[in-house]
């Protein structure tokens, strides 16, 4: 395993995050894997079997009911896709995402995670920490797109399932949910 | 049921599976009943522990700034873990937890939660595990009541 990617220099917020060791640890687990333009990373619905840090390029985030789908945005160099699968425990992805232009992730699987709970766990720690707050960042932002329409009104809409994929609440939590938006 | 039995069958604890692990989780979170109506977590102001609901039914509710009314956002279920953001982020609880019925709550203190939160024993680890897995449950059922929407 490994790469010849200077993981402090590329992502100094998640390496100040971790520290020198678990970094360099972390690196040593990560592959890093060549995703052309075009080419789905993720499928909506599908099984994810790895955490997957963008290096590259530029990736199209969209989710879907039934036949209908909502582009919600691009993810870009930095960010972390395939987390909320893992936690979830069901492995499934929650949307739909693909390369916009030749990019590049990388790979940490779900499997090497398990094992480095055993053999490196302050590592584990902290890259649970590290997702824990990512996420929890998301849930809080989300909330205060919850202020664009009152709750009562929300509320009704979720029972009676109207509401129109031109709502801007609607595409502003789902971004915030994804980490498009912070 | 003791508590050790409890967490024991909860799948958000499922990593926690030493018997000494449970042993200390259990010590650390101390039970307590709560009347119908009771607010265990008051909107707008910081959390000081973390819920685990035993038994009973909770509701996660929001004031609505525009009808001046609380709305019901969210049911609790038995095996849940509550409070959880307000620990993590250090700001203010967003929604409240109101207790419908009689509720049985495990509470973890703000002082347990940080030693658990920040150290990589086994232990702690596993507990931030669970921690994660009910964020991420909580994004996850958002999600699909948010997509629900589009279709």
């Amino acid at each position: 395993m490994g790469n010849n990617i200077d993981f402090e220099y590329e992502f100094p917020d998640i390496a100040h995050f971790l520290g020198r060791e678990n970094t360099a640890e972390l690196s040593h687990l990560m592959q890093l894997r060549e995703i052309p333009a075009g080419m789905t990373l993720i499928e909506d619905g599908a099984t994810v079997d790895a955490f997957m840090l963008i290096f590259s390029g530029e990736f199209n985030v969209e989710v879907s009911n039934r036949d209908k789908s909502l582009l919600l945005g691009q993810l870009g160099k930095g960010k972390w896709v395939g987390e909320v699968s893992y936690f979830t425990g069901d492995g499934l992805s929650t949307a739909k995402v693909y390369a916009v232009v030749d990019s590049s992730v990388l790979e940490l699987k779900h499997a090497d995670f398990v094992d480095a709970q055993t053999r490196h766990p302050m590592l584990a720690s902290m890259l649970i920490q590290h997702f824990g707050e990512l996420m929890a960042g998301r849930l809080r932002n989300s909330n205060q797109a919850f202020e664009q329409v009152g709750e009562q009104k929300l509320a009704l809409m979720l029972a009676n399932n109207e509401a129109s994929i031109k709502d801007s609440w609607l595409i502003a939590m789902l971004k915030k949910l994804t980490g498009i938006e912070v | 049921m003791l508590l050790k039995n409890f967490l024991k069958s909860q799948s958000v604890f499922k990593s926690l599976a030493d018997e000494q692990d449970l042993d200390a989780l259990s010590r650390a979170i101390y039970v307590q009943e709560f009347p119908d109506a009771s607010i265990i977590v008051q909107e707008g102001k910081q959390g000081k522990e973390l819920y685990l609901l035993i038994e009973g039914k909770v509701e996660v509710t929001h004031y609505d700034l525009v009808s001046g009314t609380p709305c019901v956002l969210k049911e609790l279920k038995v095996g849940e873990l509550f409070g959880v953001l307000s620990l993590m982020d250090h700001l203010p609880s967003a929604a409240s937890c109101v207790a419908v019925g009689t509720v049985k709550v495990g509470i973890l203190p703000r002082v347990a939660y940080n030693l658990l939160a920040k150290s990589s024993a086994p232990i702690a680890l596993n507990f931030q595990l669970a921690v994660t897995r009910q964020i991420a449950n909580d994004i996850r059922h958002r999600n699909d009541a948010l997509r629900g929407l589009i279709g």
